[in-house]
């Protein structure tokens, strides 16, 4: 038996992610990195195939919804000999808590990678107390 | 169609790859008693591949791969790609909420279903997708006979 690497969350479509828009689209979900840190949020999502342009990032309250569009790189009279992923648009929602300052979020993309830097407020980070000896 | 001949060399690294390992080995040794933990690893990366009457074309999802993280080659019938990505240790006192994207190196070989010119094979790497060009000898290109008037 064969297993792909990316069948568990690329190979996932999602029709549920577009409720009311009275038809069925569907998603690839990125595979993504999430770190946090004293000065924020730092999400980095595989998003091959997509381009600076083609992506977008909405800060709808509290959730950033990130979305890249892909367009098909297979010719449509291609003679397929192996057909093992397939190629779509991405999508896939954050949501942080009350403590990021959504206008200082930044985005880069580099190879395919997309890095999103969400900064937190300042009276949210960890504020170091100095102890002076008297 | 293309014959698969390998699997990754070496275990990617992925966040719950054991477990996965590990669950596929009990309920798989239930109902596949041949589904031993680790003898099932997962295709990276996964290949898609079409031909035209000029050529042949595979491509491959690598994000945050760089060229020279790269590497391609074309040896009798079979083209092999082998590739790395490190994503790196998280620094200290970072918290890490989700790690989902793996790192290691891959290796994958498949067999090319008719002679390719390998001397004229092309690679470009674009947002994280690697297209191969590998054009057909001339003697397998389509020829289009005339038919004469009798």
């Amino acid at each position: 038996m064969t297993t792909y690497c990316n069948t568990d969350t690329r190979a996932i479509r999602r029709a549920s992610d577009a409720p009311g828009q009275g038809k069925s689209v569907s998603f690839f979900r990125p595979e993504v990195d999430v770190y946090e840190d004293d000065a924020g949020f730092r999400i980095l999502a595989d998003v091959p195939g997509a381009t600076a342009d083609s992506i977008e990032l909405d800060f709808d309250g509290d959730t950033l919804t990130l979305t890249a569009r892909v367009p098909q790189r297979t010719p449509e009279s291609a003679r397929m000999l192996l057909a093992e992923h397939q190629v779509g648009d991405y999508r896939r929602a954050f949501r942080f808590d009350h403590s990021v300052n959504k206008d200082a979020a930044a985005a880069e993309f580099v190879n395919g990678v997309l890095t999103v830097t969400v900064p937190k407020i300042e009276s949210a980070r960890t504020r170091k107390v100095p102890i002076t000896i008297g | 169609m293309l014959t698969l001949l390998n699997r990754p060399t070496m275990e990617l690294t992925r966040p719950f790859a054991e477990f996965d390992r590990l669950f596929d080995g009990l309920v798989g040794a239930m109902t596949r008693p041949w589904a031993i933990p680790g003898w099932q690893t997962c295709l990276f990366p996964t290949l898609n591949a079409w031909h035209d009457d000029k050529a042949m074309y595979v491509e491959a999802e690598l994000p945050g791969f760089r060229v020279e993280d790269i590497d391609v080659s074309v040896r009798g019938e079979e083209l092999t790609v082998r590739g790395r990505r490190e994503i790196g240790q998280a620094p200290e006192g970072t918290n890490v909420i989700r790690q989902e994207r793996w790192s290691g190196e891959f290796e994958r070989t498949i067999r090319l279903p008719f002679p390719v010119e390998a001397d004229n094979m092309t690679a470009t790497l674009k947002d994280g997708v690697l297209t191969l060009t590998l054009p057909k000898p001339a003697e397998i290109m389509p020829r289009k006979i005339r038919v004469k008037q009798g």
